[in-house]
């Protein structure tokens, strides 16, 4: 089903719209959630709170990427779970997850004061833009989908290091970036 | 900043960002990438059949003549009955053929939904042939039997129509003031439903609702596959003028008619209509509700330039589409909790769809050929080899469904498919009886086999074969809940 039609099922308020949600993206959803969170029955749960999510937010919410709103609410409660159950130390994919992405924060005190999530994304995503589409797909798909080192190594057939490396220096280059646009706010 | 801020914004990240790193996405963009040549060369494929086609059924018609001009110079004698002469007519300058129209089992595969997620091309072979949804008519009741089956039918692909902006901006200004209008809206209560105006698939849709709780107005335009419409929703039901129409779930065709007559006066009048034909269709629940929904059609049948009775639903051009809805259920925000007694056994309207064609239906349907159809022992053998075709091919929706036994079917109907590749062929429709429900409305399962003979069928459904095996081991690990 086409994702205008899913959408209007929303609209219509079908329920049919959930089974046919789950169906297209409920696996891609599961997939993402068990990225993050490393366990298949919290990843369950994360993807079965989306098409409630969802159903609550459409109307008056119409997406322009289904998919792309299905994952980013997936991820959210991804997050939220990790943090409800953080001091269990459960999430080892997501805690380094995170720790890697604390390397791309820029120093100094006021960065934190100020920047909102939607601005820090609208700069992220202007760096992107400016990558080779390689490099801009690798790190969408580890920072957002959360797919794994070694299952993105494996994709460009490199090895485990020579990607953890690449991911390093592209999150160095995110940190200069950051830095640089920050500095001149 | 925190590394959950991080996070967060990352989560925020560009939809075509978003889109562009989605593996699966990829893939499928690749494998349409290479699909495309293979769909080549199915048309040049059936190019080449007509052309065959064209050649035998001229060279026909020379070796006809001849005969008939042989014949003409012979002195007339009296001849002794015989069987009725082999008719060779003419090619008929539109395209159509009298029997050449081949169409491969892929091409009608390609018509359904696949769930590549799922490594499948198609789920319905054998396997799950006698799996479908319960539907809620009856096709002797509903006057569709019994019916003579044609030999032959038309074969349409649908041509990809879309409406500059510029038609879509007249269509939305107008009808949203008389969509207002009709509803008793004041212009400030209709502005806040104005807030969303754009692309969505490719196609331009305007509209928003106002509402909470339990009470959730919305207008909406659409631009449709050939069409432009304006659709007003309230699932906790529309209020015309502060009034309800409702309908009980027990009312007959003809007492439903009647009962419409003032609301489609009034429909007629306000829009400049003049809708005479009312068409009415009852479907069940996705939980097997005996009677969930009622849609109704009101058009003008002689203004349609399909005049094709083998379509499941009229194809006018121009039309109105009431639903009628009992209540949604818990859990959804739609639920109106009406429990008083003259709600009971009703069915309220909750929307109504105003639909206006782009371009006519023989514009928009185009004849591919006109095709030899299968007998209905013909259709039947292919139901027993389990060569039929299907909708929602979700391993876990079906597996879930209980199994039919189609040998002893109780109705078999032919009607258009139309399917994701625009290709609208005639299918025969096999009905078997569940149950009959409370309200006395018959239950049947249904499955469908096409009624054009198809080239490369035992190959394409062996090759379906193989894609089984690993929806048998989804399904296994899913492990489906017992239906109560």
């Amino acid at each position: 089903m086409e994702d205008r039609e899913i959408i209007e099922l929303y609209l219509q308020r079908e329920e049919s719209a959930i089974s046919e949600s789950s169906q297209k993206y409920g696996r891609l959803c599961q997939h993402v959630a068990d990225n993050v969170l490393g366990s298949k029955e919290d990843a369950e749960e994360c993807v079965n709170e989306t098409w409630f999510r969802s159903w609550l937010k459409i109307p008056p919410t119409i997406p322009e990427s289904l998919k792309a709103f299905f994952v980013s609410i997936t991820r959210n409660l991804a997050l939220d779970r990790y943090r409800a159950l953080h001091a269990e130390k459960r999430f080892v994919q997501m805690e380094i997850m995170l720790d890697e992405l604390e390397e791309c924060i820029p120093s100094g005190s006021s960065v934190e004061e100020v920047i909102e999530a939607s601005e820090l994304s609208g700069l992220i995503c202007r760096w992107l833009d400016d990558l080779q589409k390689e490099d801009r797909v690798t790190f969408v798909k580890r920072y957002y989908y959360g797919v794994s080192v070694k299952e993105l190594a494996a994709a460009r057939a490199l090895s485990e290091n020579t990607m953890a490396v690449k991911l390093a220096r592209l999150r160095a280059d995110l940190k200069t970036k950051l830095q640089k646009e920050w500095n001149e706010i | 900043m925190k590394k959950e801020d991080m996070y967060e914004a990352i989560s925020m990240l560009r939809s075509d960002l978003v889109e562009e790193a989605d593996e699966k996405e990829q893939k499928a963009e690749l494998k349409k990438e290479n699909g495309a040549g293979e769909k080549t060369a199915v048309k040049n494929k059936k190019r080449i059949y007509l052309m065959r086609y064209v050649g035998i059924a001229a060279s026909a018609c020379i070796v006809f003549a001849g005969i008939a001009a042989y014949m003409k110079m012979q002195p007339k004698q009296p001849q002794p009955p015989t069987e009725a002469p082999l008719i060779i007519t003419d090619i008929d300058p539109s395209g159509i053929m009298p029997d050449g129209y081949h169409l491969e089992a892929s091409d009608i595969g390609e018509m359904f939904e696949q769930t590549e997620r799922d490594e499948m091309l198609n789920a319905l072979t054998n396997h799950y042939v006698k799996i479908s949804y319960p539907i809620l008519f009856d096709p002797f009741q509903s006057g569709i039997l019994p019916r003579k089956f044609p030999d032959y039918l038309p074969v349409y692909q649908k041509q990809d129509i879309s409406c500059d902006q510029k038609a879509f901006e007249d269509f939305m200004n107008l009808y949203y003031e008389k969509g207002r209008e009709f509803m008793g809206l004041t212009p400030a209560e209709l502005m806040p439903m104005i807030e969303t105006y754009g692309l969505q698939d490719k196609k331009l849709m305007a509209g928003g609702a106002v509402g909470t709780g339990d009470h959730r107005e919305s207008m909406y335009i659409f631009e449709r596959e050939n069409g432009l419409e304006l659709q007003i929703t309230d699932y906790s039901r529309l209020r015309i003028n502060g009034e309800m129409i409702s309908l009980s779930a027990e009312d007959l065709d003809d007492v439903i008619k009647s009962e419409l007559n003032a609301f489609r006066t009034k429909l007629n009048e306000h829009f400049g209509t003049d809708f005479r034909d009312i068409w009415i269709s009852r479907t069940s629940g996705s939980d097997q509700k005996p009677l969930q929904k009622v849609t109704i059609l009101l058009y003008d049948k002689s203004a349609s330039t399909l005049q094709n009775d083998y379509f499941e639903t009229p194809m006018p051009e121009e039309y109105y589409k009431l639903s009628f809805n009992v209540n949604q259920g818990a859990g959804a925000i739609a639920d109106w909790e009406d429990e008083s007694e003259e709600a009971a056994g009703r069915l309220y309207l909750t929307q109504i769809i105003y639909h206006r064609a782009i371009q006519s239906y023989d514009q928009y349907l185009q004849v591919q050929g006109k095709a030899k159809l299968l007998t209905v022992e013909e259709a039947e053998e292919m139901l027993s080899k389990g060569y039929v075709f299907g909708f929602h091919s979700c391993p876990l929706c079906m597996a879930s469904q209980p199994e039919v036994d189609f040998s002893e079917y109780d109705a078999v109907t032919l009607s258009y498919i139309s399917g994701k590749n625009g290709l609208t062929v005639p299918f025969y429709h096999f009905y078997k009886k569940l149950e009959q429900d409370s309200q006395k409305l018959n239950s049947y399962a249904v499955t469908h086999v096409c009624a054009v003979a198809l080239d490369g069928l035992e190959e394409y459904f062996e090759e379906q074969k193989l894609n089984h095996p690993s929806a048998g081991i989804m399904i296994k690990e899913i492990q489906i809940p017992d239906q109560e």
